[in-house]
């Protein structure tokens, strides 16, 4: 286990007030009004976490930035060098340290490790410890980093608008107070699993008796809690142990999806249950239904369009051919279905080892429906752990805030606390939630932005981020974690706990004091002790909830929705990159591709091409664009317009929409106006206000509280077209080029080389291998100055298994945070000047006759570091060449952009700097850049270095220890991320090493190795286990 | 009309042509050396907010370099001590002279002295003190006599021409680890030998790629 | 060797006589010198003024291509080259006829050669000078450019040799010192007889500089034979060279549609193609301006659209011949990349590259289109936007789609593209507009040798010997 260091609250150095934390932009620019406030503002427990100063790393930023501006050539600049005052005891200026931490996602924690340089957090990974998440982490967690520095967060505590300070709102609550007994307050909560705010809610509870908690989720209720206590009659939360599945049936779950609240675990088990070393391993079969194409769809062995509101008949048929009691009658028109006989006939086979699952988007009823067939099968206790959560049996949703708002707007509310939403903007069309609002005297928000409910609310409380403040929570198996914040808050934030403490008690106590009194209740024996583990391994061990498998209520089954033909259903989901809206002004997530559409910077009306086609809809793509038709969905909620797209494979008569977008953010930063002559303007996406603002369409006014997921009976109209869409790939089909192989597990068994012999050799039969290169004499790696070099004794190289990557995108977010990669904005990507090192590859697969169901799949695709690299040899400047450790390496500061390199890439990998992307990022965004990787300047070539400065790292650490470097010790973002273990990395000339004995695998091949490129990276070809009754069927 | 030119222009097509030769010789060499930061960065001697003498500290009082430059050993930074380091000794030596001024101000404040740096490395430059002192490059090998300067300046071009130079041949400018913060060291005759016996028996190989600095 | 236009004897081939109007020596002299002595006409200005100004659009576009960044242009992911690279290789083709006419024609004694070959070399100079334009500014890092020259530096590093970008930098570079040489040994006869005519004191000056104290001695004329005789030597393989060095920036790659070997002789062809086709277009239109049409006849004109007719067509067979072998050679990426050109998004521009240089040339069989001023007017200019075209379809239409087809994606230009290239359009214009009024257009001394009272046994009725003529000047001062 790693080294971490303990923050010790206690010891007296650190809580020295006169130590200088700086605690926001302002202090940091040295504002007199700021250092004023500086010490009065001064609260013991908010800034003795972090411990340490960033001010002169920052510096040295503004110095990076200020070269990048382009000073580099002129006489040096002033340095400033700032030792601290007094330097706080673990930090050594230059090298990274660790915290353990845990964030908080959709109401559950994943336990993470984050990296701080002299106090600046930088770069997210998981927990290796953390039981969940071990070591792996999804796209959020990567993400959430540039969350911190997001230079439009809330700043100031707001009054009516007014700024104003937190002092006021102290003795405004104060005030409030007096008359507790008979206030009548309501509280719309966002989804926590935070023991003290649980116990705050109970002192709040004891303080204004006539308090009313309603815990808010944007996308609506949980439907696998509430089908939990529809099948139990208890609040359970299941948890899937795919690893131990043999047949996995989803009905619309997108449980691979990094929105799914267990991804990490999910992806673990499910990757380990297709991970093949031989022909002869057994892998699992997943079956999928889903209506829209998802990364969990794109990784299926069977997968059937099906609209979403068709699913629950499908589950019903699915149940009544197993014979779950109780359930007749239902599901008669799939009851025949080639798809369920195979899934009954497989499920029977597997027994405790098959798993039925269902999706948000289901209703309860079906999710009780699959514990119902899991309980027949038997599988609860073997593919399904039920835990017992003990939280309180909740009514619907819907109801609670139909009631509230109904309270609100006949002024039977005095106070509404709003903690961490942002209601106004996503509640459902049909309830006023904005009107309701203003009949409230009291209205409090905390939001981390000044966002549509700021707008509307009396008191704004800026709301910290999680690596600003202390906090606590339960991981999704429910093991008890701290958040340790790592920096000062930035602005004037404050988190749930203190402001819940503060509105109870009228008192201004740090939420450091609140949750360590939490905790004297959780943990046993010498409590400094045991906090002080927790908080070094960022969890308590064993912590996690109890299995149960209690008796089964009776299911119906009945489904709730009767749809017609061709009548058109709209599916709402949570956005694949923006969530509800949570990191909708997140640039990494704005700009990551979707995995299915790889659509930046939009949300779009997904639909399958026949039913395009029969509203006459379409996406021209000319000149290298695609140009959109809009349409006007109108639903029960409401009407919106919104750019569609046309996704093969998405069930026919079905709309899919995602939340998230149409956001309106206020920023208090100036636009950027500039000379005619300069482009800034247009190349700066922070330029115009916050970056959310403006991208996409909100969808929520589509939705009814009765209709949260599924709006049947939806019509669609074109109202105009030209609507331009910005993806990342404009061309889906692989063009029979053998980029992507895969087979099916008989013919693996049979041709067990067939991602290999997918190339034909030589005219001759000579193996591509022999070949003779383009400089083979004297080639790079055979001269002396590479080899007599201490790197020699490596060679780095990687190997993706297709078998379990998913497609999730991790990977690519973990490269964007680790290697600096800046973000280009929507017009840019439309012209194709993406920068992302690792991109993505998204192709549709389809069998003659059957276009219309395409599989889809996924590779991720980075420099491959050729060992004859056709870029090396064109760069008149030799600023690409080979490393001795025979990797790839661009050299930014050699590097003059004449494009050659790029131009001669087999693989397309290498990214260019058409504009000076840093030169006009905010201040606070430069702070999430990582000091070990230069930071690119205009006009030169980048792209994957397998990160290198990680490798250089541990080449001076192990040289200074006089050791040899482990396998494993050197890790890439990509593999770090992985929460497949798809990606492994490191020495080929080991050959013990993981990625030697990978690269042994029959399934290996190398993209282009008739080019004789020969790759460093390799693949190994991707084995389905489809059922062959089906194929049959189908066919 | 009369000749314009008399017969000794004759001689000027060939002369100018020469003329442009040398001309463009000229030119190469003086972009040579007049950009290089050899000429420009050498002898930067900036004025620090406090007029520390390292004469005094390391010439005189023979303080060793790691007595305040601490993590040399351990960091890619050889951090400029924090106001901590200064105190120790200042509270009772010198503790009302005008010139620590600014290192009791800052004491008193919390906020640090704004120390000016001498020796800059581009950003794209990935350099670590630590690997280097523990091969036994001394502080000397780069930063000079520090132990005679009243004043701190750049005594080596820091240019990878410069760096090339030590870590083509090692040989020439290692010495033994503990001689690493010696100020005036003078090498043994046979130094050579020895340096290219540890250089075989202890693996010192500097890297020359180009990745071993930038990335 | 050409016979006086009257011949004895039946049957024996004749060449039509290469300068008609029964000019004598001082007529060529003065025809010429003229341009270069009279007042500068307004018409000149104007064309100067208009010139100048395209010029200084280019400027403009350098200027906001540097502050802002490689961005302004229309590249994209995929496509890193685009008309920048186009455009140079255009220029430097275009830049091939000049010397081809001076040092090859004249190495094979093609004394037609004589009345062009001033011009051509000029137009050659310019065209050379609108290449070097773009290999500066289509770098990301203009600044840094300078890298790619072996220059002694702190930082111990050279330029790679491997790279063709490099190899390009040099042979560009030499052809276009050696053909400025050429050019002005050309010249210094010239020169000399127009310093004799002036009686301005400062043009006098100037020109004797320039002219090198010539007096045409016996000893010169010796000398300067020699020297022509050996730049003649050594342009010629310049010529060749300088285009396979060019065609190897893309024939050393792996792109599928570059990577071919037959590249080399294939860009050759297709530069002196069309090169002589520029050369064409202008000639036909100053041989009028200037009224010199008894320089530059018709047969000169015939001449040189026969060789277009030629090289066109090998170019065309050079297009069969690619296709032929993407599909011999069974590589699926080479294949598609072709059928991509013929049917893909581009397949527009591979359509006319086709028509305007396959096609058009083809006219040339007929003698009468071939001898027709409109109609080769015409043709020339045809044949050099099929040429651009080519450019076009080998670097853009080859990136746009090569092995993945995931990084596929299409490339336009932007305004700045556009109009950078009209720009050097403006910037070869105003050098040429300068060489036509300070520059003798036509190589006087070169004519005169091939007339026939060069010929020391010409004798004929009308002239006496073919020494001091006596007729008038058939030419009117200041041209039409």
């Amino acid at each position: 286990m790693i080294e971490l260091p303990v923050i010790d609250a206690a010891s007296p150095a650190v809580g020295d007030p006169k130590q200088h934390f700086w605690r926001s932009l302002q202090d940091l620019r040295q504002d007199p009004h700021f250092k004023r406030l500086g010490h009065e503002e001064f609260m013991p427990g908010a800034s003795d976490a972090p411990g340490g100063s960033s001010r002169r790393h920052f510096l040295q930023l503004m110095g990076a930035s200020m070269a990048l501006a382009g000073l580099t050539g002129c006489r040096r600049p002033v340095e400033l060098t700032l030792p601290y005052s007094r330097k706080p005891e673990e930090i050594i200026p230059g090298i990274p340290l660790f915290y353990a931490t845990a964030m908080p996602f959709r109401g559950v924690l994943s336990g993470l490790l984050v990296q701080s340089f002299e106090g600046r957090p930088t770069k997210v990974e998981g927990n290796p410890d953390h039981p969940v998440s071990q070591g792996a982490s999804g796209l959020f967690e990567q993400a959430s980093v540039l969350n911190l520095y997001d230079p439009d967060r809330s700043k100031h505590v707001l009054h009516d608008g007014n700024e104003a300070s937190w002092g006021d709102f102290v003795a405004f609550c104060q005030g409030f107070l007096a008359q507790a007994a008979t206030r009548k307050v309501a509280v719309l909560c966002e989804q926590t699993s935070s023991p003290t705010l649980n116990a705050l809610r109970g002192r709040l509870a004891q303080v204004y008796p006539q308090l009313r908690w309603v815990t808010y989720a944007a996308e609506g209720d949980d439907p696998s809690r509430m089908g939990m206590q529809e099948a139990f009659g208890m609040a359970l939360r299941p948890s899937y142990r795919f690893e131990s599945a043999e047949v996995i049936v989803s009905l619309d779950a997108d449980f691979l999806s990094p929105v799914d609240r267990n991804f990490v675990a999910n992806t673990r088990g499910y990757a380990a249950s297709r991970r093949m070393t031989s022909p002869q391993d057994d892998i699992s079969r997943l079956y999928v239904v889903e209506s829209t194409y998802t990364v969990t769809g794109g990784t299926a062995d069977n997968r059937l369009r099906l609209r979403s509101s068709q699913i629950p008949a499908f589950a019903a048929a699915l149940a009544v051919r197993l014979g779950v009691e109780g359930v007749q009658g239902v599901g008669a028109e799939f009851i025949d279905h080639p798809y369920v006989q195979a899934m009954e006939r497989d499920l029977l086979r597997a027994g405790s080892n098959g798993v039925v699952l269902a999706g948000e988007t289901q209703p309860a009823s079906v999710h009780a429906l699959c514990m119902a067939i899991n309980k027949r099968l038997s599988s609860i206790g073997n593919t399904v752990f039920l835990y017992e959560t003990n939280e309180e049996v909740k009514p619907a949703q819907a109801e609670q805030l139909q009631q509230l708002v109904f309270d609100m707007s006949n002024g039977s509310v005095d106070a509404l606390l709003m903690i961490g939403v942002n209601p106004v903007y996503d509640m459902p069309g049909e309830i006023d939630f904005a009107g309701a609002l203003q009949r409230v005297p009291t209205t409090i928000h905390l939001g981390t932005h000044q966002d549509e409910t700021a707008a509307a609310s009396g008191w704004h409380i800026p709301l910290t981020h999680y690596l600003e403040a202390w906090g606590d929570g339960r991981a999704y198996d429910g093991t008890l974690s701290v958040i340790q914040p790592l920096i000062a808050p930035l602005h004037d934030g404050k988190s749930e706990i203190e402001l819940l403490h503060t509105f109870a008690t009228g008192l201004d106590v740090s939420g450091y004091d609140l949750v360590r009194e939490q905790w004297r209740t959780v943990l046993q024996g010498d409590f400094e002790m045991a906090w002080k583990k927790v908080i070094h391994d960022g969890f308590l061990p064993n912590s996690g909830f109890a299995a149960v498998d209690p008796a089964l209520r009776p299911v119906s089954g009945a489904s709730p929705y009767t749809i017609g033909g061709d009548e058109i259903e709209v599916v709402f989901r949570l956005d694949n990159k923006v969530l509800a809206g949570s990191f909708s002004n997140n640039a990494w997530c704005q700009e990551l591709p979707d995995p299915a559409t790889k659509v930046v910077w939009d949300n779009v009306a997904l639909m399958s091409p026949a039913t395009a086609d029969r509203l006459g809809l379409e996406v021209p793509y000319d000149k290298g664009m695609h140009y959109a038709d809009v349409v006007e969905i109108a639903a029960a909620g409401g009407a919106v317009q919104l750019p569609i797209w046309i996704l093969p494979g998405h069930a026919d008569n079905s709309v899919t929409v995602t939340l998230g977008y149409g956001r309106q953010i206020v920023s208090h930063r100036p636009e950027r106006i500039t000379n005619f002559f300069d482009t800034d303007d247009k190349t700066d996406i922070y330029g115009k206000g916050a970056v959310a603002t403006g991208v996409g369409v909100n969808v929520t006014s589509l939705r009814t509280p009765g209709a949260m997921r599924i709006a049947t009976g939806a019509t669609v109209r074109k109202v105009s077209s030209g609507y331009l869409v910005a993806t990342t790939q404009d061309h889906g089909y692989m063009e029979g080029r053998p980029f992507y192989r895969m087979a099916t597990v008989d013919t693996y068994r049979e041709d067990p080389g067939f991602a290999a012999d997918a190339i034909k050799t030589l005219p001759g039969g000579e193996p591509w291998t022999d070949y003779p290169a383009l400089w083979q004499e004297r080639h790079p790696t055979t001269e002396p100055a590479l080899k007599d070099n201490p790197y020699h004794a490596y060679q780095w190289g990687m190997v993706i298994d297709l078998n379990t990557c998913t497609g999730c995108n991790a990977c690519v977010v973990a490269c964007q945070s680790e290697n600096n990669i800046q973000v280009v904005g929507k017009d840019q990507v439309s012209r194709g000047r993406e920068l992302s090192w690792l991109r993505m590859d998204r192709y549709f697969v389809s069998e003659a006759g059957q276009e219309a169901n395409p599989k889809m799949v996924m590779q991720p695709v980075m420099c491959m570091h050729c060992e004859n690299a056709p870029c090396e040899s064109v760069c008149p400047v030799a600023a690409t060449v080979h490393s001795p450790d025979g990797t790839n390496q661009m050299i930014y500061n050699r590097c003059i952009g004449t494009r050659y390199c790029a131009n001669n890439c087999p693989y397309k990998v290498r990214r260019f700097n058409f504009y000076n992307w840093s030169k006009t990022l905010p201040l606070e965004v430069h702070m999430v850049q990582n000091p070990n990787v230069t930071v690119r300047s205009r006009g030169v070539m980048e792209k994957c270095s397998f990160c290198i400065q990680r490798v250089r790292q541990a080449n001076i650490r192990t040289s200074l220890e006089n050791r040899a470097i482990q396998d494993g010790e050197v890790k890439t973002a990509c593999q770090q991320a992985c929460p497949a273990g798809a990606i492994v990395f490191g020495n080929i000339n080991d050959p013990n090493s993981h990625v030697s004995k990978a690269r042994q695998d029959n399934r290996r091949y190398e993209m282009l190795a008739e080019l004789s490129t020969k790759p460093r990276t390799s693949y190994l070809g991707r084995v389905m286990n489809p059922n062959p009754e089906l194929e049959a069927a189908t066919a | 009309m009369p000749q314009s030119f008399s017969k000794g222009a004759n001689s000027l097509p060939a002369l100018s042509l020469v003329g442009a030769l040398f001309s463009g010789v000229f030119l190469i060499g003086f972009v040579w050396y007049y950009f290089s930061p050899e000429f420009i960065d050498v002898g930067h001697a900036p004025t620090q907010p406090v007029p520390y003498s390292h004469r005094l500290h390391v010439g005189q009082l023979g303080l060793d370099c790691r007595y305040c430059h601490t993590n040399v050993e351990v960091s890619p930074l050889a951090n400029v001590p924090d106001t901590q380091t200064c105190m120790n000794c200042h509270t009772q030596i010198k503790p009302e002279s005008t010139k620590l001024l600014p290192v009791r101000e800052s004491w008193a404040s919390g906020e640090p002295v704004e120390w000016v740096k001498v020796n800059y490395m581009a950003e794209y430059v990935q350099f670590s003190h630590a690997v280097h002192v523990n091969q036994g490059v001394g502080c000397e090998t780069c930063h000079g006599r520090i132990d005679q300067m009243e004043v701190v300046s750049q005594v080596e071009p820091l240019s990878m021409g410069w760096c090339l130079e030590c870590h083509r041949q090692p040989e020439l400018y290692l010495r033994p680890k503990e001689e690493v913060t010696t100020m005036g060291y003078v090498h043994p005759a046979d130094f050579v030998q020895r340096n290219l016996d540890r250089v075989a028996n202890e693996g010192i190989t500097p890297p020359t790629n180009c990745s071993a600095c930038h990335y | 060797m050409s016979k006086p236009a009257t011949t004895h004897g039946e049957g024996l081939h004749v060449d039509p006589p290469l300068i008609t109007g029964n000019l004598s020596f001082r007529d060529i002299t003065n025809m010429v010198s003229l341009h270069t002595e009279k007042k500068t006409p307004l018409a000149w200005y104007a064309a100067f003024g208009f010139a100048s100004s395209i010029a200084g659009l280019l400027l403009i576009m350098i200027a906001y291509l540097v502050w802002n960044g490689t961005g302004v242009w229309g590249l994209n992911n995929p496509v890193g080259w685009g008309w920048a690279i186009v455009n140079f290789v255009f220029w430097v083709g275009i830049g091939h006829a000049g010397t081809l006419i001076s040092a090859i024609l004249f190495l094979f004694r093609q004394k037609w050669r004589t009345s062009i070959n001033r011009a051509a070399e000029a137009m050659t100079l310019f065209a050379v000078i609108c290449a070097l334009v773009f290999p500066g500014i289509h770098v990301g890092r203009i600044w840094a450019a300078y890298w790619m020259l072996p220059i002694p530096n702190q930082m111990d590093m050279w330029p790679q040799f491997k790279s063709p970008l490099l190899w390009d930098v040099f042979a560009v570079s030499s052809y276009f010192m050696v053909s400025l040489v050429f050019w002005y040994v050309g010249l210094i006869p010239d020169l000399a007889t127009l310093r004799d005519r002036t009686r301005k004191v400062w043009r006098h000056k100037v020109l004797s500089f320039f002219s090198m104290g010539w007096t045409g001695a016996n000893r010169h004329w010796r000398n300067y034979e020699k020297t022509y005789l050996i730049l003649a030597a050594l342009a010629t393989p310049l010529v060749l060279s300088v285009h396979s060095v060019v065609s190897f920036d893309f024939a050393v790659s792996v792109v599928p549609g570059w990577h071919t070997t037959i590249f080399p002789p294939y860009f050759v062809a297709g530069a002196i193609f069309s090169g002589f086709a520029m050369v064409v277009t202008l000639m036909v239109i100053s041989r009028k301006v200037y009224g010199i049409e008894n320089l530059i006849t018709i047969t000169h004109l015939e001449k040189m659209n026969i060789i277009i007719l030629v090289t066109g067509t090998m170019v065309g067979f050079a297009y069969i011949t690619e296709f032929f072998i993407a599909w011999y050679s069974g590589v699926p990426y080479e294949f598609y990349a072709f059928l991509n050109r013929a049917t893909g998004p581009y397949a527009w521009a591979y359509w006319t590259m086709m028509s305007c240089n396959l096609l058009f040339p083809q006219f040339f069989w007929i003698k009468k289109l071939r001898r027709s001023i409109p109609f080769m007017f015409v043709t020339s200019i045809i044949v050099n936007i099929g040429m651009w075209f080519e450019r076009f379809v080998i670097t853009v239409i080859s990136l746009h789609r090569d092995y993945m087809p995931s990084a596929w994606d299409y490339y336009s230009p932007t305004f700045v593209d556009v109009f950078t290239f009209v720009g050097t359009f403006g910037l070869f214009l105003t050098l040429f507009l300068l060489f036509l009024r300070w520059v003798p257009m036509v190589a006087i001394a070169e004519v005169k040798g091939v007339m026939p009272e060069a010929d020391p046994h010409h004798y004929d009725e009308h002239h006496g010997d073919g020494h001091a003529g006596h007729a008038a000047p058939q030419v009117t001062p200041g041209g039409h």
